[in-house]
């Protein structure tokens, strides 16, 4: 019966809202001499049309010609630095399958250059992770999926030299798959009405950074 | 003929299960950077513009067009609705062709009206703009999609109901010997199909051009934001044109699977109960996609 195939598989795609922001995302994993982990460097480049957007909305570089004045600089710092109490930052590592928590970003950083913002911060750990025979996973993602990261930049390791990182692509695949069981499906059952489910992560490239035992 | 458009049919799927099936992934990812690519020429080309160079006007035309078709490429943009309803109706290629083009362009429209309209009457900003897009209009687009496909499901179920007495029917139209089993059933199949009227063609369109893409709402609002109107305007109509050439293919697959269908039914026995069935279906699946549509929406 191919005819009843057709709106089968039809359906199987899933209503995802699409991402509308891209950001290239590089993490730098700072190690102390002690081999702990104790920052996450942070710095996003975003795409040509996102930084439009932000820049009509903040009523910058009117002018057009892609360079900020010293105050435009300013305004661009604190709107980039002033972060809804709700999010969460975008930078989730997992390390012995425990979320690493990060605590409250600073040293903000901004810049504008070839029509493109970049826009850093540092993540301090809560507590300084140990890395000597261990693997952290780390991504970066929106989990409601509007803003779409690539690890471009990849994850760097400063402060040891006993690290080596792995990438992991996003399998879209399973995925996908995954989002249609949470839309459709029964494991969906536990989200309340109007919520999508946070799937970014599975949509994610991952970086696996693990240190030799000393 | 016959040959020919199981050959259609076979191929129409082959393509959507590796547009949905194993394929996905790969086609999802070369989508996602075809996107990704694009919206950073947007952004570039409008910097362009911005800097007064005139020449990329024509080049915005041809960056939207490459970014509507590949943000289609990927979910939504009713490609689901017009492949469902198409098949569920059984409804002719050329007017589903037309469903898809005018529905994409009449998306541009809406982009226009609403992003224009709140500029210049309400005086909005972003935020209350795609609140208004992005809630009030996909509510009201999901409770469309909803009626047609319990319209669907209605029809099929009195089709359903008809089918036994579908001989009886076929008398009231022709008055042929009764030897010709086919022909019975041929036109008791096109009657079904034939249905199809003007109105059911305004509401599937009417539907699906109510709520405008993002894509289109932002690009209208940057523009204006920055003085390039025309720009945005001739932006967001390549941009429509863009996502129809991905809809019209999946109308063209959906109209030759309509069209084998139609035909296989027609020389079947089971012609009065397979297409209602279709029909049914296809509401189904409508009615199914407009709730997680509707629920999916998030109140910002």
């Amino acid at each position: 019966m191919r005819y009843f195939a057709l709106p089968v598989m039809l359906f199987a795609s899933p209503a995802l809202a699409h991402p509308h922001i891209f950001i290239e995302s590089t993490l730098e994993l700072r190690l102390d001499d002690k081999s702990q982990l104790t920052d996450v460097h942070v710095i996003w480049t975003y795409d040509a049309f996102y930084t439009l957007m932000l820049l009509g909305d903040l009523g910058l570089d009117p002018d057009g010609d892609g360079v900020l004045t010293a105050n435009e600089q300013a305004a661009l710092l604190t709107a980039e630095s002033t972060w809804d109490p709700k999010y969460e930052g975008d930078t989730y590592g997992i390390a012995d399958r425990q979320p690493v928590k990060l605590g409250p970003p600073r040293d903000f950083a901004v810049s504008l250059q070839d029509g493109k913002i970049t826009s850093s911060h540092l993540r301090p750990l809560v507590e300084p992770l140990p890395m000597a025979g261990q693997t952290v996973s780390w991504k970066s993602y929106d989990p409601f999926y509007y803003a779409a990261f690539t690890l471009s930049g990849g994850a760097v390791v400063k402060g040891s030299d006993a690290c080596t990182v792995t990438y992991v692509a996003p399998d879209l695949n399973a995925a996908y798959v995954r989002l249609d069981g949470l839309l459709y499906g029964p494991e969906g059952a536990g989200l309340t009405e109007g919520e999508f489910p946070p799937v970014g992560a599975d949509f994610a490239d991952e970086a696996r950074v693990t240190c030799a035992a000393r | 003929m016959r040959r020919a458009l199981i050959g259609l049919i076979t191929l129409g799927s082959a393509l959507l299960a590796l547009w949905f099936g194993g394929g996905f992934d790969w086609l999802a990812r070369e989508a996602l950077a075809g996107q990704r690519e694009f919206q950073s020429a947007l952004g570039q080309t409008i910097n362009a513009l911005r800097r007064g160079d005139t020449g990329s006007l024509v080049a915005i035309i041809a960056v939207c067009f490459a970014y509507g078709f590949f943000h289609a490429v990927g979910p939504g943009h009713g490609k689901v609705l017009i492949a469902s309803y198409g098949v569920g109706r059984q409804v002719a290629l050329p007017r589903l062709m037309g469903i898809a083009l005018v529905s994409s362009l009449g998306q541009a429209v809406t982009a226009l009206v609403v992003v224009y309209g709140s500029l210049w009457l309400l005086g909005w900003g972003r935020q209350d703009l795609q609140v208004f897009a992005d809630v009030t209009l996909s509510r009201i687009s999901a409770l469309m999609l909803g009626l047609i496909g319990v319209w669907l499901i209605w029809r099929g179920v009195r089709h359903l109901r008809g089918a036994g007495v579908s001989h009886h029917d076929h008398h009231d139209h022709h008055d042929h010997d009764h030897s010709h089993c086919d022909h019975v059933h041929l036109s008791s199949a096109s009657q079904i199909a034939g249905a199809t009227s003007a109105r059911e063609t305004a509401a599937m369109i009417a539907a699906i051009a109510i709520r405008p893409c993002t894509g289109a709402l932002l690009l209208l609002l940057l523009t204006w934001q920055f003085g390039l109107v025309l720009a945005g305007v001739l932006g967001v109509f390549a941009m429509a044109l863009g996502t129809a050439s991905v809809v019209l293919v999946v109308a063209l697959l959906a109209g030759g699977a309509a069209r084998s269908l139609l035909v296989s039914a027609s020389d079947g026995k089971v012609a009065g109960v397979i297409l209602p069935l279709v029909e049914l279906g296809a509401g189904l699946v409508i009615v199914l996609a407009a709730w997680v549509a509707f629920s999916l929406i998030r109140p910002l």
